[in-house]
């Protein structure tokens, strides 16, 4: 396994000819970003944001147009992708269709010329690697396996080769639910287990916090920020980041800044501001980012911002409730106990001024962020 | 008086029975959720419904009205599909209209309807665009707007949200709530997706090999399933469970595995008395595992779980732990906090408390529900 | 383009392949156009220059001889053809129109309902039939083609008398007309795959919710399904143009009366009357074949024929320009047949 370096990497697309559209469309706009090794980087985003175009170039099926991928310390940029070593796992799983798992497997050993015992030897140490029952799927024809045993097989298939780099594109998103929940632990203990660098792209942000040591969103071709959870959930960059991360998403509320007291615009109502945060924020318009658990929720008008609930929705894993309520024509969510009674059809919510944050109203980009709570 | 009822309903197929035999009844504004994994036999009961499919056998009734042999354009039902079934060369506009169109109604009401549906799903100024110029989350609203212009019986909706995006989906299912509460009619909605069903549903039918397992609120699903099935079904992260052997010491009921022992709890200690000596699933949901430390409930020797961190997710409201035992065939499980559990956890050996007045057990050969059979 | 690989397109060896790629297919594009070069230049000679040999490659004298053709054609040329050369050109258009008219609709209605509409056991035979049509080689089938064109339903030079009477049976005579033509053309299997191939990726959703919506059958059909599948009608409505406007076996057998022939029939018979008098130089045609000579002074030679070609080979190009965007994404669509 190696280290990943990208460095300003540029790509653009052109249309075909004879269609309409005659202007290049970026797909990479001067990425860079570096994956040491033995660490899994979640890329989220959604669709069309250059994601899937991040993995193809650095699994080298497109070029980039500038700027240079690094394996270690040795340049890439021009290597052809069957010389770089690279082990990629597709949504659609991707594999020889006619063939049987096994065969699936020993393509690689048959187009490098090894010797029989080494292709041998080596399976054999893949299927231990892959846990109870993987033998079984091995001389199965591929068309008779379920979408989880397929993507075993796929990625069975990358170990095999010993690669480089790891690189997976959406590879659960084709599961259902339930055996999604499976196979994704799955995934993250092997990649542990082997100390795999690895790429995962996906557009929920759910599985791309659940599989990554750090995270990389993208938007429009561009990293818009790179960091762990935690530097993402309570420090985001801009809105397009504090949205994306968390569910339910977080609320987000124009508002101006008046004096001491922040007014929200859709129901025209003033709030008092902390004076620490008064000196602050810059008077005018901006947006006021709250997350579902940073409002303090009362059923009596206590000067919060009225709410009409909509609906209560139980989590009975989190034991926790979400209320769905209008503020104008907006939705907000917000954190409840689970028991809160379902026939309360107004509440007052006031944000947790220490949990709250502030985003330029042009610009989107973050003016105050509550940081990492401090716990202790 | 229910607005739909449907008995003893079946479809068989050249080589299978899709739908075995069910029978459920919708309030006059029900929502309800048929749930199941793929190929249990929901989305054909949703077509069975919408005229789509010729049932077998079973009747099918729109309050009084028996519609079996009644065409779907005839039955007045509307209905959003999963990929959303938007015409592509209409515009947005012409798409909403065409249910009224076919209908032969008056171009006035066209002219009303329309944009008052566009507005309430935010594409009112999208009206004039063809499909292929939205976003996945466009082209659903324009399937909503499309159910909404038209005042349908029952409205019913096949997966409207799975190939949305996640953040998209929230929103989305606002406004198939909104829609519902605008329109005040029964609602049968299909979903693979548990968590969905949970959220939306009034009811929720669980559906396997073409049967309705269980059908009931999400609290009595939740915490009364009837069977192994149901319990595993519902929920995430899913249900933990273990095989054990129940063992008596002392007049005590223990629930025994290679990696623990527990306590049953006082009430479930009769139920369970005729399992001495047998092995049993033992079902605990994530979130009766706790931080010894800050369980609700005296923590014993015969009330824990020793295991090793494997993954922490963080979650809004604190984090999903990913641990397995210390035996030999380290079983997975899972447990969720309220707190955010520190990264430096991971590889760890941590021991958890089991709140077993939770506890859920079932029988290994019926696979049934040995406490809420 | 993508077939060839994107990355490490600078390497040495890469770059030789990728010029021998552009050589060969410029020469390719070069040996294509050359043909029409020489038509166009051969249509604009004179008579005895179109013959002459070695053959000129720009005529040295341009006259627009062989394109008043259109219009007049003199007495004497009368012998090989009876009608100006627009009447050939009506007629191919005749021709072509009426099958298209006919064998969309049909064609595509059938595949629509074997697509969408009848699911059981009726499917599999009626698409077997269908499809069955393709394997015989329309050789095979002339004949009896030919003699049912005579007496449909019988395949006989003459009908046979209603048993018991002295009546004939009343049959179809489309012996001679241009039905004959275009009446066998209804149905077109190949197209019938293309349609099918296309009704088959349409979601059903689509048409569901149509339904649930009180669209009736043949609405859904005319006012959605129609409006999505223009690019495969564009394809099938092309190669159904370009087989009719082209075919001459069939028009051959099946026409006789020069009047109502196509111009792939007068093409022939001048390319007949010339090479049959093994006149491939002036010299020849001049001297020796005296059915020729007067021909020729009358300003009718290759000249003509090439007129034709050109005729002949324009709308199919004018369709293709017009329908162009349609035809590439159905093209893309179907992976070309």
């Amino acid at each position: 396994m190696s280290s990943v370096t990208v460095e300003n990497v540029s790509r653009q697309y052109y249309p075909l000819l004879g269609s309409s559209e005659t202007r290049p469309v970026s797909g990479l706009v001067n990425v860079s970003m570096k994956i040491a090794d033995g660490e899994t980087v979640s890329v989220v985003g959604p669709s069309g944001c250059g994601k899937s175009t991040l993995l193809k170039v650095i699994a080298g099926l497109e070029p980039a147009d500038s700027g240079r991928i690094l394996y270690d310390k040795v340049d890439v940029t021009n290597i052809s992708p069957q010389a770089r070593g690279v082990g990629m796992v597709f949504q659609d799983y991707a594999l020889y269709p006619s063939k049987e798992g096994e065969d699936n497997l020993s393509y690689y050993f048959e187009v490098r010329k090894k010797t029989e015992e080494e292709k041998q030897q080596r399976l054999k140490e893949v299927a231990e690697l892959m846990g109870i029952g993987f033998d079984l799927l091995m001389g199965r024809q591929v068309d008779t396996l379920s979408g989880g045993e397929k993507q075993r097989v796929g990625i069975a298939r990358c170990i095999v080769r010993d690669p480089n780099v790891f690189l997976m594109d959406e590879p659960i998103s084709n599961l259902d639910a339930k055996l999604r929940e499976r196979t994704r632990t799955e995934i993250k203990r092997l990649l542990k287990k082997f100390g795999i660098t690895a790429l995962y792209v996906t557009h929920d942000q759910q599985e791309a916090i659940f599989m990554g040591d750090r995270i990389a969103v993208m938007r429009a071709g561009q990293v818009v920020q790179f960091g762990t959870f935690d530097e993402l959930y309570y420090s985001p960059v801009d809105l397009f980041v504090a949205t994306l991360i968390g569910t339910p998403p977080m609320n987000v509320l124009p508002a101006e800044v008046q004096g001491q007291s922040l007014c929200i615009e859709s129901v025209e109502m003033s709030l008092p501001l902390p004076p620490e945060l008064v000196d602050k924020l810059p008077a005018g318009k901006l947006r006021l980012g709250v997350r579902p658990e940073g409002w303090l929720v009362n059923q009596a008008p206590t000067g919060g911002i009225p709410v009409v609930v909509t609906r209560v929705e139980r989590l009975f894993t989190e034991r926790a409730a979400f209320l769905g309520g209008q503020i104008g024509r907006l939705f907000v969510n917000a954190l409840v106990a689970l028991d809160f009674p379902a026939e309360v059809k107004q509440v007052f919510l006031t944000p947790d001024w220490t949990q709250a944050h502030f985003f330029a109203a042009d610009s989107e980009t973050a003016i105050l962020t509550p940081g990492v709570p401090d716990l202790f | 008086m229910p607005s739909t009822r449907i008995s003893h309903l079946t479809k068989e197929f050249d080589t299978k029975i899709a739908v075995n035999d069910i029978s459920f009844e919708l309030g006059e504004h029900e929502f309800l959720v048929l749930v199941g994994p793929s190929g249990c036999g929901k989305t054909t009961t949703l077509r069975m419904l919408a005229g789509l499919e010729q049932a077998s056998s079973g009747d099918i009734f729109f309050g009084e009205k028996r519609v079996n042999d009644i065409r779907p354009r005839d039955r007045n039902v509307a209905m959003v599909f999963q990929d959303y079934a938007v015409f592509p060369h209409y515009t947005v506009y012409e798409n909403i209209a065409y249910g009224l169109r076919s209908r032969h109604a008056p171009n006035a009401l066209v002219k009303e309807r329309v944009p008052k549906a566009a507005k309430t799903f935010r594409i009112d100024h999208l009206l004039g665009r063809k499909p292929r110029q939205l976003s996945g989350g466009e082209r659903q609203r324009v399937a909503l707007a499309r159910a909404m212009v038209r005042d349908a019986e029952l409205y019913l909706y096949d997966e409207p949200l799975a190939n949305l995006d996640a953040q998209l989906r929230y929103q989305a299912r606002e406004d198939i709530m909104a829609l519902h509460n605008e329109k005040k009619k029964p609602s049968v909605y299909v979903t693979h997706d548990q968590s969905e069903a949970m959220a939306m549903g009034d009811r929720i039918a669980v559906m396997r090999d073409g049967h309705i397992v269980q059908i009931g609120t999400g609290a009595e699903l939740y915490e009364r399933p009837h069977s192994l099935f149901v319990a595993y079904f519902i929920g995430t992260p899913s249900i933990n469970l273990f095989d054990v052997d129940i063992v008596s010491e002392n007049g005590t009921l223990f629930a025994r595995h290679p990696a623990f022992s527990l306590e049953i709890s006082e009430a479930n200690q009769s139920a369970l008395l005729p399992y001495v000596g047998r092995q049993v699933k033992f079902g605990v949901r994530p979130e009766d595992l706790h931080v010894p430390r800050m369980a609700p409930f005296t923590v014993t020797e015969f009330n824990q779980l020793l295991g090793v961190v494997n993954v922490i997710e963080p979650s809004s409201t604190g984090c999903a732990v990913y641990l397995s035992t210390l035996d030999e065939k380290a079983a997975d499980y899972t447990a969720t906090l309220r707190t955010r559990m520190p990264a430096s956890y991971i590889g760890k050996e941590v021991p958890l408390a089991i709140n077993m007045a939770k506890a859920l057990f079932f029988d290994l050969e019926s696979e049934r529900s040995i406490l809420s059979p | 383009m993508s077939l060839f690989p994107l990355v490490g397109r600078k390497q040495p060896r890469m770059r030789v392949a990728w010029s021998l790629m552009n050589i060969l297919l410029w020469l390719g594009i070069i040996l294509h156009l050359i043909p029409f070069f020489i038509m166009i230049s051969t249509s604009l000679k004179p008579a005895a220059e179109a013959m002459a040999m070695p053959p000129t490659l720009w005529p040295k004298n341009p006259t627009l001889v062989g394109w008043s053709l259109i219009w007049n054609i003199s007495d004497i040329a009368k012998s090989l053809l009876s009608q100006p050369l627009s009447r050939y050109f009506l007629n191919s258009t005749l021709m072509t129109l009426g099958t298209i008219i006919l064998s969309i609709p049909v064609t595509s209605l059938a595949a629509y309902a074997t697509s969408k509409l009848i699911k059981g056991r009726a499917t599999k035979p009626l698409f077997i039939f269908f499809i069955g049509t393709l394997m015989l080689p329309g050789i095979v089938t002339l004949i009896p083609s030919f003699l049912l064109t005579r007496n449909f339903p019988f395949p006989l030079p003459v009908p046979p008398n209603i048993p018991g009477t002295d009546i004939a049976f009343p049959t179809l005579r489309i012996w001679n007309t241009i039905w004959a033509v275009i009446l066998p053309a209804g149905f077109s299997a190949s197209n019938f795959l293309l349609f099918k191939g296309f009704f088959d990726g349409i979601p059903d959703s689509i048409i569901n919710a149509a339904r649930v919506d009180g669209g009736s059958e043949f609405n859904i059909f005319r006012r959605i399904i129609v409006p999505m599948s223009l690019p495969v009608y564009a394809v099938t409505t092309y190669f159904t143009f370009g087989g009719v406007w082209d075919s001459y076996l069939w028009p051959l057998v099946v026409i006789q009366d020069s009047a109502i022939a196509p111009l792939t029939l007068a093409i022939r018979r001048i390319s007949d009357a010339f090479s049959g008098a093994g006149t491939t130089s002036t010299m020849t045609a001049l001297g020796a074949s005296s059915a020729i000579a007067p021909l020729v002074e009358q300003g009718l030679s290759w000249n003509g024929l090439m007129v034709l070609g050109l005729l002949q080979a324009l709308p199919v190009f004018i369709f293709f320009i017009f329908a162009r965007e349609y035809l590439l994404k159905g093209v893309r669509i179907q992976g070309l047949k």
